[in-house]
């Protein structure tokens, strides 16, 4: 083990590797509070990567109901609870007061999935705490979901008459999720045959299938369950972050790196994905307009998931606003409340930066604002606010204008021969 | 449909069970609800039915939760300002031939 140093948990943590970083890193950021769950993401995977023989379980991109649905079943209490086992009432935050960058939610004093495995009793091959998930929580990602259910008892058959179900006084939310391409993964640290890499030039971890003989140790240890193994080749397969799409090097790309199929695809607009770069220790490089770096670390709206399981996750949510906090602060860690504060209260620049998703399928790595005259002046959330008409600029990786949007969106009315069509 | 019955003595299966949401959930509900169909081209009218319509289970719960009088203030505020940040791609109406959003937006600049 080694020492490395997770800035997301705001502390050194020990993982099995000397910590090497990437030149630039995958990262995405899904605002949660527009996601709808149409699954247009999902099958957009599903139709590029999955559709072939031995993949039918396979859902590299998938969205499930908050707080009970999960694929596969249970994943996250699963995994919460097997670290709670090894550090009883342990695993708790100390919060900071957000200006260290190198502790920006402040310190986790608990055990991470690498810390946990330490002191378990299991073979010293083991490296990470995790767990098998059987076939049947693989299968059917929605079930209880949103499913009609038939007669009790009765299968195959749905209830003709249709039923009344009862009101509850509830919440919940979608989550879309995809293999973070984490800064320290426990799907590359479990593999006894290195057969896991990360990229140095984007950060993207890929399974190599040569190497793979199918020990299925990576789809123990991943906490976040997105790598699978496959029956009919015998090795495990993963997200691959649709790489020819990020290297540019897919035909529709024209060169330019390009964002991923299940970003691409978003109806609810809730998905952005870019490159950060990062410096020689790992840590984000300021860039102070790519509009991921923003987010993440100057507005501080897009959180990671369960940064507690200590991979560094590179996907980041904003957390939606409805839920009970102690639910979002488990989830998303001490950062959950200013992030939705700030949210529900957006300033001048994160209005403007919320525009710029998924109006453009090429990456954008940086933006520039143009301020324009004062629209509004009112409240919202009972609090004074006031809004301009500035005008957003997207730029490529070569700097040329990729597009640019205002606050204020132009009116397109489609005539009445051409409605509904595209 | 699902594969088998739901076990109801299985902890991990949390199916339909009520999680609190008290008043502070209902008004964040309310404000998101109402922000997303402003942002869509509803006015307070028509957003106003999506709380008071029983057939909108989630938005009708908050509705009961707040009241009217509550509600009202965080519709008005939401279209005040969303409204001016929306999705502005729409149909012609085939009665009218007339843009929906268009008559929305000329009437909103007719007011200061
Ligand atoms: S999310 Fe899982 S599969 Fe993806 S890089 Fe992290 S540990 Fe590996
Ligand atoms: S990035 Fe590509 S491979 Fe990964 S989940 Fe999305 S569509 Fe699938
Ligand atoms: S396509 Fe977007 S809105 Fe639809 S389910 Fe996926 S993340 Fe949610």
């Amino acid at each position: 083990m080694s020492d490395v140093y997770n800035w997301q948990l705001g502390r050194p943590m020990s993982y099995p590797y000397e910590a090497a970083y990437p030149r630039q890193q995958f990262a995405f950021v899904f605002n949660i509070n527009r996601c709808i769950a149409c699954q247009s993401c999902t099958m957009a995977c599903k139709s590029t990567w999955t559709f072939s023989k031995g993949q039918e379980h396979m859902w590299w991109a998938n969205v499930e109901t908050k707080p009970y649905g999960g694929y596969p079943h249970n994943w996250d209490a699963k995994a919460l609870q097997l670290l709670e086992e090894a550090n009883p009432g342990g695993q708790t935050w100390t919060k900071g007061d957000g200006k260290d960058p190198g502790a920006p939610y402040g310190k986790f004093d608990g055990k991470t999935v690498f810390e946990a495995a330490e002191n378990l009793l299991v073979p010293d091959s083991s490296r990470v705490v995790g767990y098998l998930p059987t076939d049947e929580e693989w299968n059917s990602p929605n079930i209880w979901e949103d499913n009609p259910v038939g007669p009790r008892g009765v299968r195959n058959e749905l209830d003709k008459e249709g039923v009344q179900l009862p009101t509850h006084k509830t919440w919940f939310f979608y989550l879309a999720r995809i293999c973070n391409h984490c800064s320290y993964p426990a799907c590359l640290a479990a593999c006894p045959r290195k057969a896991i890499y990360k990229r140095p030039e984007d950060g993207i971890v890929l399974v190599n299938q040569a190497d793979c003989r199918g020990y299925r140790k990576c789809v123990e240890a991943c906490p976040y369950k997105k790598v699978m193994y496959r029956g009919n080749t015998r090795v495990s397969e993963k997200c691959i972050a649709c790489y020819p799409r990020v290297e540019g090097t897919d035909p529709e790309s024209g060169g330019q790196p390009m964002e991923t199929r299940c970003m691409a695809a978003c109806i609810g607009q809730i998905r952005m994905q870019g490159l950060v770069k990062l410096k020689e220790n790992g840590a984000w490089a300021e860039d102070r307009y790519n509009p991921l770096y923003y987010l993440v670390h100057v507005a501080k709206v897009a959180l990671p998931l369960y940064p507690q399981f200590g991979t560094q996750p590179n996907g980041y949510y904003i957390p939606p606003r409805w839920v009970p906090r102690p639910y979002l602060r488990q989830m998303f860690g001490p950062g959950v409340d200013a992030a939705i504060e700030r949210y529900s209260l957006p300033d001048r620049e994160l209005l403007a930066v919320l525009q710029l998703f998924r109006r453009s399928n090429l990456i954008i790595f940086r933006y520039e604002i143009k301020e324009g005259p004062k629209v509004y002046e009112g409240t919202l959330n009972g609090k004074a606010v006031t809004l301009y008409n500035d005008t957003i600029i997207a730029y490529n990786r070569d700097s040329k204008e990729i597009f640019r949007t205002t606050i204020e969106e132009p009116v397109h009315v489609r005539p009445a021969q051409h409605a509904n069509s595209i | 449909m699902p594969y088998q019955e739901a076990d109801e003595t299985d902890p991990m299966l949390l199916v339909g069970v009520e999680l609190a949401a008290g008043e502070e959930a209902a008004r964040e509900s309310a404000n998101a609800i109402a922000q997303e169909y402003a942002r869509m081209g509803f006015d307070e009218p028509r957003l106003m039915e999506l709380f008071t319509n029983p057939f909108y289970g989630g938005s009708h719960q908050t509705f009961l939760l707040l009241g009217a009088e509550k509600i009202r203030a965080i519709v008005k505020e939401q279209v005040a300002f969303w409204s001016r940040v929306c999705c502005r791609d729409r149909d012609t109406d085939p009665e009218t031939g007339l843009g929906l959003l268009n008559v929305l937006q000329d009437e909103r600049r007719k007011t200061p």
